[in-house]
């Protein structure tokens, strides 16, 4: 049991990404194109509506 | 899942007055047309209107949108046209908005009409094929002559101030034989607030028109599309933002891409309701669902097997389709599109490798390019993958999940952080000069939940203040020795993954809840924090818990696994039961010792779990006990890494109850980055370990969950092997049941038809591992951990409750 204040980065135990993207070259992506590519990720509308799409003969 | 209508087709007409050779509705397979009366009546026109109120109220929509469409409906004359949009704004439920459209060709919109549009709030979509010589190919009167110049001038007319919010946009059919350009350009002449292009219609049995091309619909399309970018995407184009939106995973804009599932009805003029209007082209009588206004309300059409065919998805896809790579942006074309004699619809598009040629070279033309939007992902392996498809996953497995998850909590908190200012540029400055620090912090799993709930806020006044405590904690471990504000929440200042600090004063712990700044800074040996009223607090690094410093508690285990019990955290209640408060010196003792004896039986019995757990378990929470001694615990999809759970009775139980929630968490990683089912598939499935039915996504899950739930019990069936008594007994039963209830769930996952490849290697794996469990350890548990007898295991249920839909 560890009850002492452990500063350390845990380095080693830390998951290891190939390609570590600095946070501000992330951030310049922008939140929306961020957050299109994790749509897997996020949680679906909540508005309990089904994401259809339009009729195909009118505009 | 019945999917309500929200678009409506009211054919307020059923002749033209143009003679178009490429009409679907005149010039394909379907002659309904002939039988029709030629304009809608007032009596259908009423209880149309009361079908849609009727549907709109039931199932409480909040919009309905409703095309007035030929035919050519101007030819309903203006008091029909006024009619339709007076009864339905007067039946319309006062809360359901009415998007009220109108679909003409435009040869007889003059001002007359406009200004009756403009009173009724009906907006106007013009059909056009491009410039005078495209339009002419096919557009014209019955006597050859041109329709275009009457057609520019009904634009004309939109595009005046006083119409020009009426003007929908240019509704353009492709013909080969036009020039893209000069078709595109004519368009946008027309300052148009949207465009489209529609694939002429055909099918298997009457293929297009293709001059010994391989994809030239692809082609042409293509040249548009590349102008159009060139031009820098002066308007939206429907056909192309869709693929850009479905290959990011968002829905389709239009019925001719993508698996959103169709929420359209058509109501003819005769009162009847038909599918898709499209399916003219693919043979007599093919829209007919045989009911009409009259006799038949709108939830008997959905539940109309053509309607629901329409509707599911990926499943309701061929075989082809299924397989194809770009099926989620295609979604097999426009259903007509697919028709063959004898085989139905149950056939890829006949623009099949036009769509495959489309969607790939857009996705290749707007695939970002600079490194730093190298897209999220696990990067696991096949054999890592393959493991995790039955079932378990190694330490590097789940580590390599672990990383995929670090990058997705990275990309998140880039997407809310900038606008906390000095916290965020402090991080940020931090994550170049100390990563490891930072990834330190970033790797608790409530980062991710709380991120995401700042995304979910919709208002711009998320709860910003948990990254200053983010970088704070990052700045301690990073030995950094400058000053940093952080909040004081609830008389204390949180630093996730190290502790709390109580530094009194007011503040409550609820989010923007204000409670002053405190100022921290680290040091070598200490940090110091000083509270708003000024005094200030020490904490030595090895200093031990007292009345005002609460460390975060780790348990360290043989095997290498260090898991934190989380009793601090303000985001720690993530999970579908409330969380426990701190733990007593008393309650942590029995914690550990339970952790103990649950680990040693994990890992001598479910040595394939337990590397798993090892390697990606970092936090357990947890959770208040539950209802009547029920054994409560869950996982929760946005905490990566976090179990919860009440301290069950026994160990045994405690280690179940860990392997259950781990499978949800892994699978939870794998979902975040691949699909495994058709994630808008709205069907309900049985589970056999619920009495409701569960969408496809709890199936997966719980199938998941309840394959280590099986390798439990068959071990501790194993470790009784030969003996008798009440334990043994309720083993051999548990095994039975949730060997049964996986194999069935199994079944459904295989048999559903939505499953992707991927999610058919899983579907798979998770039946070998069923049939086949792997052989306990050499040298391993022939009996069962703790005292020398087993200890009775008594869950009422065998499995607990989780968090996760399963
Ligand atoms: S490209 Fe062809 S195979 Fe792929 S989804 Fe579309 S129609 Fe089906």
């Amino acid at each position: 049991m560890t009850t002492v204040l452990t500063v350390e980065p845990a380095e080693h135990t830390g998951p290891q990404t190939d390609t570590r993207i600095p946070l501000d070259q992330l951030a310049a992506l922008g939140a929306a194109e961020l957050t299109a590519a994790l749509y897997r990720a996020l949680p679906g509308e909540e508005s309990g509506q089904v994401p259809v799409a339009a009729f195909n003969s009118s505009i | 899942m019945l999917v309500p209508f929200a678009q409506f087709v009211l054919k307020v007409h059923s002749r033209c007055d143009l003679a178009c050779d490429h009409c679907y509705v005149y010039e394909h397979a379907d002659t309904s047309w002939r039988g029709r009366p030629r304009a809608i009546g007032e009596a259908v026109i009423d209880q149309a209107a009361h079908r849609i109120a009727e549907h709109a109220l039931a199932h409480r929509l909040p919009a309905v949108h409703v095309v007035l469409h030929g035919g050519e409906p101007l030819l309903a004359g203006p008091a029909r046209l006024r009619r339709v949009a007076e009864q339905l704004r007067a039946r319309l439920p006062a809360d359901c908005a009415l998007d009220l459209r109108i679909h003409t060709n435009g040869v007889r919109l003059d001002e007359e009409f406009c200004e009756l549009f403009r009173e009724l709030g009906i907006k106007v979509g013009i059909s056009l094929d491009g410039d005078r010589a495209a339009n002419d190919r096919h557009r014209r009167f019955a006597d050859g002559r041109s329709s275009h110049s009457r057609v520019l001038a009904a634009v004309e007319l939109l595009r005046t101030p006083r119409y020009r919010a009426l003007y929908a946009g240019l509704l353009c059919t492709i013909d080969i034989e036009n020039d893209p350009v000069a078709v595109l350009d004519a368009l946008l002449e027309l300052d148009p607030p949207k465009i489209d292009f529609l694939l002429p219609h055909a099918t298997w049995d009457a293929p297009p028109p293709r001059r010994g091309e391989e994809a030239p619909y692809a082609d042409w399309l293509l040249t548009v599309h590349r102008r159009w970018q060139r031009l820098g995407s002066p308007v939206p184009v429907r056909t192309f933002d869709s693929i850009v939106r479905t290959l990011g995973g968002r829905s389709s804009l239009t019925e001719s891409l993508g698996l959103d599932p169709a929420d359209l009805v058509v109501i003819e003029t005769d009162g009847t309701f038909e599918q898709a209007d499209s399916l003219k082209t693919a043979y007599d009588g093919a829209p007919a669902t045989g009911f009409d206004v009259f006799a038949n309300s709108l939830d008997e059409v959905a539940r109309h097997p053509g309607m629901m065919a329409r509707q599911s998805g990926l499943a309701g896809l061929s075989e082809q389709c299924r397989a194809c790579p770009v099926v989620r942006s295609c979604g097999g074309g426009l259903y007509a599109h697919r028709w063959r004699t004898g085989a139905g619809f149950d056939n890829p598009s006949v623009f099949c490798g036009d769509l495959m040629r489309l969607i790939t070279t857009i996705r290749d033309r707007v695939a970002p390019v600079q490194p730093a939007a190298a897209g999220p992902g696990t990067g696991l392996t096949e054999g890592q993958l393959d493991q995790l498809a039955r079932g378990y996953g190694d330490g590097a497995t789940v580590r390599a999940l672990a990383a995929g998850q670090l990058d997705l909590t990275r990309r998140l908190l880039a997407a809310v952080g900038p606008a906390a200012g000095p916290a965020w540029e402090l991080l940020a400055e931090l994550d170049t000069e100390a990563p490891a620090a930072v990834d330190a912090v970033l790797t608790h799993p409530y980062v991710r939940a709380w991120a995401v709930r700042c995304l979910g806020d919709g208002t711009g006044a998320a709860d910003l203040a948990p990254l200053a405590e983010i970088a704070a904690a990052a700045a301690l471990r990073a030995g950094r020795s400058t000053e940093v504000a952080v909040p004081v929440r609830g008389g204390a200042v949180h630093l996730p993954t190290l502790g709390r600090l109580l530094v009194g004063g007011g503040g409550t712990s609820r989010p923007k809840a204000g409670g002053g700044t405190a100022v921290l800074c680290g040091g070598a040996a200490a940090f110091t924090v000083r509270a708003p009223g000024g005094a200030e607090f020490r904490v030595a690094h090895d200093q031990p818990a007292d009345e005002r410093w609460l460390p975060v508690r780790r348990v360290e285990l043989p095997g290498g696994w260090t898991v934190a019990l989380e009793d601090l955290d303000p985001h720690r209640d993530s999970h579908q039961w409330p969380a426990e408060q701190r733990l007593t010196g008393a309650e942590l003792a029995d914690w550990t010792g339970s952790l103990r004896e649950a680990w040693e039986l994990a890992q001598r019995d479910l040595p394939q779990y337990a590397a798993g757990i090892a390697a990606g378990l970092n936090t357990i929470t947890p959770l208040r006990p539950g209802p009547s001694g029920r054994d409560v615990s869950a996982a929760a999809r946005q905490a990566f890494g976090a179990v919860g759970i009440a301290r069950p009775a026994t160990a045994p139980i405690l280690a179940l109850l860990l392997v259950h929630e781990f499978q949800h968490v892994k699978l939870g990683a794998v979902l975040d980055f691949h699909d495994l089912f058709d994630r808008a598939d709205p069907r309900l499935f049985d589970a056999p370990w619920r009495a409701d039915k569960r969408p496809l996504e709890g199936l997966f899950q719980g199938t998941y969950a309840h394959l280590a739930v099986t390798e439990f019990w068959a071990t501790r069936v194993r470790a009784y092997d030969g003996l008798r008594g009440e334990a043994a007994d309720h083993a051999r039963e548990q095994l039975a049941r949730w060997r049964g209830h996986t194999d069935r769930a199994i079944d459904t996952l295989l048999g559903c038809g939505a499953l992707t490849p991927l999610g058919e290697r899983f579907g798979h794996g998770m039946r070998a591992s069923l049939d086949r469990p792997p052989a306990p350890r050499a040298g391993g548990a022939a009996r069962p951990s703790g005292p020398a007898q087993p200890a009775p295991l008594p869950s009422p249920s065998g499995a607990p409750p989780s968090g996760l839909p399963a």
